[in-house]
C-alpha cells in the first residue's frame, strides 16, 4: 500500500503536470420549487487543481451561475444551475474561469 | 458499616472517573467543536458515512478501553461499560457545547442528530484516554504489557487521537492541492523517517535493546505508517474529502493527512 502510494506520486513526479482543464456537463432536468435545476458535472482533465471555479448556464435570456470551491486534477464536481422560466431549460453550459488553489 | 464504607468509596471513584472521563473529552474535543468544518459536516456529510463512522469507531473506543479507559476497572464487561459511558460523556458534551454556542443547526432534527454524533465520537476518545493524561502519574494502564497486535492498535489510536483535529479543515485540501508530487513525496519521507525516530528513540516496551533498527523499522515504522495511510483515508472519505478525486489528489490528500497521523502514532505512548 505504501508502495502504490509511492508508485502514484513517483509518476506524478516524472509525467510533466498539465494545467487544469475543464468541461461542464449536463447531468438532469428536474422540475423544482424554485423553477427548473439542472445538475451540472464539472470534469477537470488536467493534472492540477482549480480553485473558485465558475460555471455558467445560458437558456433563452436567462442565465445561471454556479461557484465550485475545488475541482481536483483528473476529479470531478457536481453543480446545480437554476432557471425560473416555465420552459425546461435548454442551457448552453461554459466554465467563466478559474483560480490556482 | 466496613460494607457501607467501602461502597462510600466505590461511589467516589465512580464520580472521580466520571469527571475525567468528561475532562478528557473536552481536553480533546475542544477543537473539534470550535471548528467551522464540523459544524456543517453534521449535515454535510451523507448519513450513511456518518453511520458508519460511528460503527468503526466502536471497535476502535473498545480497544481504547482496554489500553487505557478512564477508571481502574478492567475485564471484557468493564471495557464495554467504559466504552458507551465514554460515548455519553462525548454526546453530552458535544451536544451541551454546541447548544451553548448557539451553533446546532435547529432546522431539522436530522443536522442536529448528525453534527452532535459526529462530534461525540473524538470526544468519546478524548474520555476513553482521560486516565493517562489527566491521572497524577499512576501508569497503571495495560499498554505496558501490549502485544505486538496491540502496539500497533496504540499507534492507529494515537494517529486518530493526532490527526482527526486536522482532518476535516480545508486547509488539508488546500496543502494538498498545493504540494507538488515532489512536495507530496518528501511529506511521505519525513513522515516515515520521523516515525522511525520517534518511535525508536522514544522506544516500544524493552525493543530498544532487543531490536535493531532495521527490525524496528520492518515491525513497527513500515506497518505503523500503513495503518496511518489508511486513517487518514477513512477519516477523508467519512468527511467526503476524497469525493470526485483522481488517483493522484487522492494520494496527495492521504499522504498530506497522514503526516500529522505519523506524528500521533509515533507519539501514541505518550498521548494515549
Amino acid at each position: 500500500m505504501i508502495l502504490a502510494v509511492v508508485g502514484i506520486l513517483s509518476r506524478a513526479v516524472v509525467v510533466e503536470a498539465r494545467p487544469p482543464d475543464l468541461i461542464v456537463q449536463a447531468e438532469s432536468v428536474r422540475r423544482a420549487s424554485g423553477g427548473w435545476v439542472l445538475d451540472v458535472t464539472v470534469v477537470n482533465r488536467g493534472d492540477l487543481t482549480a480553485a473558485a471555479v465558475e460555471v455558467e448556464g445560458v437558456s433563452g435570456d436567462e442565465t445561471a451561475h454556479a461557484t465550485l470551491d475545488y475541482v481536483p486534477g483528473h476529479g470531478r464536481k457536481a453543480a446545480a444551475l437554476v432557471f425560473s422560466g416555465d420552459e425546461r431549460p435548454n442551457a448552453a453550459l461554459r466554465v467563466l474561469g478559474w483560480s490556482s488553489p | 458499616m466496613g460494607a457501607a464504607a467501602a461502597r462510600k468509596t466505590q461511589e467516589a471513584d465512580y464520580v472521580r472517573d466520571l469527571g475525567r472521563a468528561f475532562g478528557g473529552a473536552l481536553l480533546f474535543s475542544l477543537p473539534l467543536l470550535m471548528t467551522m468544518e464540523m459544524w456543517a459536516l453534521g449535515h454535510a456529510a451523507t448519513p450513511e458515512r456518518r453511520l458508519a463512522f460511528i460503527v468503526i469507531s466502536l471497535p476502535v473506543l473498545f480497544g481504547l478501553a482496554h489500553y487505557a479507559g478512564f477508571s481502574a476497572r478492567r475485564g471484557a464487561l468493564n471495557n464495554l461499560l467504559d466504552t458507551l459511558t465514554a460515548l455519553a460523556a462525548g454526546f453530552v458534551t458535544a451536544g451541551g457545547l454546541l447548544a451553548l454556542f448557539n451553533v446546532l443547526d435547529r432546522s431539522s432534527l436530522a443536522s442536529a442528530v448528525g453534527q452532535v454524533s459526529l462530534q461525540a465520537v473524538p470526544a468519546a476518545l478524548g474520555a476513553l484516554v482521560a486516565r493517562r493524561q489527566l491521572s497524577n502519574g499512576a501508569g497503571e494502564g495495560d499498554e505496558d504489557q501490549a502485544s505486538y497486535p496491540g502496539e500497533l492498535f496504540l499507534m492507529l489510536a494515537g494517529a486518530l487521537y493526532f490527526a482527526m483535529n486536522v482532518a476535516p479543515t480545508e486547509e488539508m485540501r488546500l496543502i494538498a492541492y498545493r504540494a507538488t508530487p515532489m512536495g507530496a513525496l518528501g511529506v511521505l519521507l519525513l513522515s516515515v523517517l520521523l516515525l522511525h525516530l520517534i518511535v525508536f528513540e522514544a522506544g516500544f516496551a524493552g525493543q530498544e535493546d532487543k531490536e535493531s533498527p532495521l527490525r524496528a523499522f520492518i515491525d513497527f515504522t513500515l506497518p505503523g505508517y500503513a495503518l496511518c495511510l489508511i486513517a487518514s483515508f477513512a477519516m477523508l472519505w467519512t468527511f467526503g474529502a476524497l469525493d470526485g478525486h483522481g488517483l493522484q489528489s487522492l494520494a496527495a490528500n492521504v499522504v498530506i493527512l497522514a503526516f500529522p497521523a505519523a506524528i500521533g502514532a509515533a507519539a501514541a505512548r505518550l498521548l494515549v
